[in-house]
């Protein structure tokens, strides 16, 4: 139980990383489906410069640019060019498997596995003090940084989308454009802004997918986290803290599959699980929706009758 | 609906898409260039030569008749995912669930040819393919009904589905409907009755293609000329006119969104019965049909030519791409490449970087932009 829930969280970090800049990106008004690319992209740099340069913090630096300047030119074509960010976002998803199935072959020689002699990954940070707690002083304080980072950036997401200047110009934008374009806020340069946001932490999440338990890129190993954190941040509606909820459930269901894998068992149905409990939750909301605002109809037409009768007018 | 109101509709379609064919034929062709350029960009990079790649391609896709038997194998099932995507996407419905169904499909369709060796082949292979079909559709059913009923964003349902769809054959494969004890997660071959024959030897080119392509000219006949095509262009077009003309919504939901799911159903029992001969997991090779069906109906701006011609240019990428990657070193993924950057500039328009100062427009609508794209209004 201990390790199932110490992987599941090990294992959410980057589906929380990806959803909380999703989740950011998706409020200024662009859903970002390319997610899992970005988180691939940042994977791939991190192992590469942390390689190269023998440094670590370098590589996850590196990794986390790469995402941002990915975010940056994925963001292009949806504000400036008129592209559906739909269509490019699914572009992009198939389009980083894509280049990196090429360059890996062409210059490493690998036909999609990079995994260099001696390379150095994120250790795990045990928080002096709070690690010799037994059972959460293992599962919660044991962790690598990028995790403790992710924790952090709940808290932190909130706080910037809802007591920022910045945060609250950025909802404007999703909200509604034309209105925010009139009172004079730079929608579109907000919109990707928000998007290399998205990028960065997609990305650090790639970099923590790499560098923390395998110290090697695959160009399949996000195998559709970044679609997971879509899920998460739909599930969470944007907000920081049921999105992290969602995600962090969703590394459990992963670490859970893990486990059953490992024991021969099937491993297909838990990891189909997060996928379900998505449209589940999409389910239940729009029918509590549809209830209430049939309610507050009801409710109205009540009202409406009432004042009639109390002016004395005939219903 | 009245029949004045339909003249009012048609009247409006043409004026608002008023455009020489050469104009839209431009618009059209910008997102492959634009993908030909990045791809080209990617092999100097390497260190290759883009020009004699792209003529090996186009020569490897075209220049033989086994070459182009290859090339409308590939394209075979892209016809019917990129119907089943353009359905969907003219009328506004942003079904991204055709890999999904192309899955289910494929293994119903293994599931009655394998099981059903008693029967004749033209019944079996009947059989088959309607069970494909049945499978795809009902694959369907839940976003559709989602999207038709209670305004549910099917962009998320059916992308969550698709992975469903992958492991759930997946499982259904490795411990319900394994063959033998290989270490492939295969379903058992289809009886030999069962499979289509190659039309030109030592290929994989079948009836399948006519099949696929007799389907598209129906969808652009039906578009045209009857009632549901009307409704279809409406709702896509303008759908707080068709809801005010009494156009029913959620009936124009359902019956795209599930002949999208039956037409992905049918691509993969296609593949099933003409290709692979069996269900083998993930057998959909990166990016998937239904994935690459998103980007000929893209690429097509929904029209039935633009379908034809599309998964013919995809069909000739995969197929001509498979034996460049065998004769020149230049791997298979650039095609991937190619397709990635196709679908994000799909919506760009060459006129649209020289006009853009004069057009202070935001939020450009693409083709099949649906309430989907749109952040929700919760926060």
């Amino acid at each position: 139980m201990q390790a199932v829930i110490y992987t599941g969280l090990l294992l959410a970090t980057p589906i929380l990383l990806a959803a909380l800049g999703g989740a950011m990106n998706r409020a200024a008004g662009i859903v970002n489906i390319g997610l899992d690319g970005m988180m691939l992209i940042g994977a791939f740099f991190a192992v590469l410069v942390d390689w190269l340069s023998g440094d670590v913090v370098l590589g996850v630096l590196a990794g986390t640019v790469a995402g941002a300047l990915t975010g940056w030119l994925f963001a292009l074509p949806i504000t400036r060019l008129g592209a559906n960010q739909i269509i490019a976002g699914l572009g992009l998803a198939i389009l980083v498997p894509g280049v990196f199935g090429y360059v890996l072959p062409l210059e490493f020689g690998q036909a999609s596995t990079l995994q260099p002699q001696g390379i150095g990954g994120v250790p795990a940070w045990r928080i002096p003090g709070l690690a010799g707690l037994p059972w959460v002083g293992h599962v919660l304080f044991s962790q690598d940084p990028i995790t403790y980072l992710a924790w952090i950036a709940v808290p932190a997401t909130w706080l910037v989308m809802r007591r920022t200047r910045f945060g609250i110009r950025l909802r404007a934008c999703g909200d509604n454009e034309t209105v925010a374009a009139q009172a004079g806020i730079p929608v579109r340069r907000l919109q990707e802004l928000s998007t290399v946001i998205a990028g960065a932490m997609s990305a650090l999440g790639g970099a923590q997918l790499a560098l923390v338990s395998v110290q090697l890129f695959n160009k399949d190993m996000t195998a559709g986290r970044g679609f997971l954190a879509l899920a998460a941040f739909y599930f969470g509606r944007n907000r920081p803290g049921m999105t992290a909820v969602a995600a962090i459930l969703f590394g459990i269901a992963d670490g859970a599959a893990l486990q059953l894998q490992t024991q021969g068992l099937p491993d297909q149905l838990p990891e189909m699980l997060p996928y379900l409990v998505v449209i589940a939750a999409l389910v239940v909301v729009a029918v509590r929706d549809r209830i209430s605002k049939a309610h507050a109809m009801r409710q109205a037409i009540i009202r409406q009758a009432s004042d009639d009768i109390a002016m004395g007018r005939t219903v | 609906m009245t029949a004045g109101a339909a003249t009012i509709a048609e009247r409006r379609a043409p004026a608002a898409g008023a455009r020489s064919a050469g104009i839209r034929s431009v618009r059209a062709l910008a997102p492959v260039i634009v993908a030909l350029i990045i791809g080209a960009l990617v092999l100097v990079i390497s260190g290759k030569n883009p020009f004699s790649v792209y003529a090996l391609l186009a020569n490897q896709a075209f220049g033989s008749t086994s070459g182009l038997a290859g090339t409308l194998s590939e394209a075979t099932p892209l016809l019917l995912t990129g119907l089943g995507s353009a359905i969907c996407f003219r009328a506004g419905f942003f079904n991204v669930g055709l890999e999904g169904s192309v899955y289910v499909g494929a293994l119903a369709t293994a599931w009655v040819a394998s099981t059903g060796k008693a029967l004749p082949g033209p019944i079996l292979i009947a059989a088959a393919l309607v069970g494909g079909l049945a499978a795809g559709l009902a694959w369907a059913v839940v976003p559709a009904a989602l999207r038709a009923y209670l305004a549910i964003d099917e962009v998320v349902t059916t992308l969550m589905l698709n992975y469903v769809a992958m492991g759930l054959t997946n499982y259904i494969v490795l411990y319900h409907f394994l063959y033998g004890s290989t270490g492939n997660a295969q379903s058992p071959p289809i009886a030999g009755q069962a499979a289509l024959q190659p039309l030109v030897g030592g290929t994989t080119f079948t009836v399948g293609f006519f099949i696929a392509l007799a389907a598209v000219l129906v969808y652009g006949v039906m578009l045209r000329i009857t009632r549901l095509g009307f409704h279809i262009r409406t709702v896509g077009d303008a759908p707080r006119f068709a809801d005010a003309i009494g156009i029913p919504t959620p009936r124009t939901a359902m019956v795209t969104m599930l002949t999208g799911g039956a037409a992905g159903g049918l691509a993969g029992a296609l593949v099933v019965l003409g290709v692979t001969r069996n269900f083998t997991a993930g057998f959909s090779t990166a990016p998937g049909y239904g994935y690459t069906g998103i980007a000929v109906a893209v690429l097509a701006r929904n029209s039935w030519l633009g379908i034809v011609l599309g998964s013919l240019f995809f069909g000739a990428l995969a197929s001509g791409g498979a034996l460049v990657q065998l004769f020149s070193n230049v791997p298979i993924a650039l095609t991937q490449v190619l397709q990635g950057a196709l679908m994000i500039f799909s919506g760009v328009t060459v006129g649209m970087w020289v006009f853009r100062r004069y057009r202070p427009r935001r939020g450009t609508a693409s083709p099949g932009t649906a309430e989907g794209a749109q952040p929700a209004r919760d926060t």
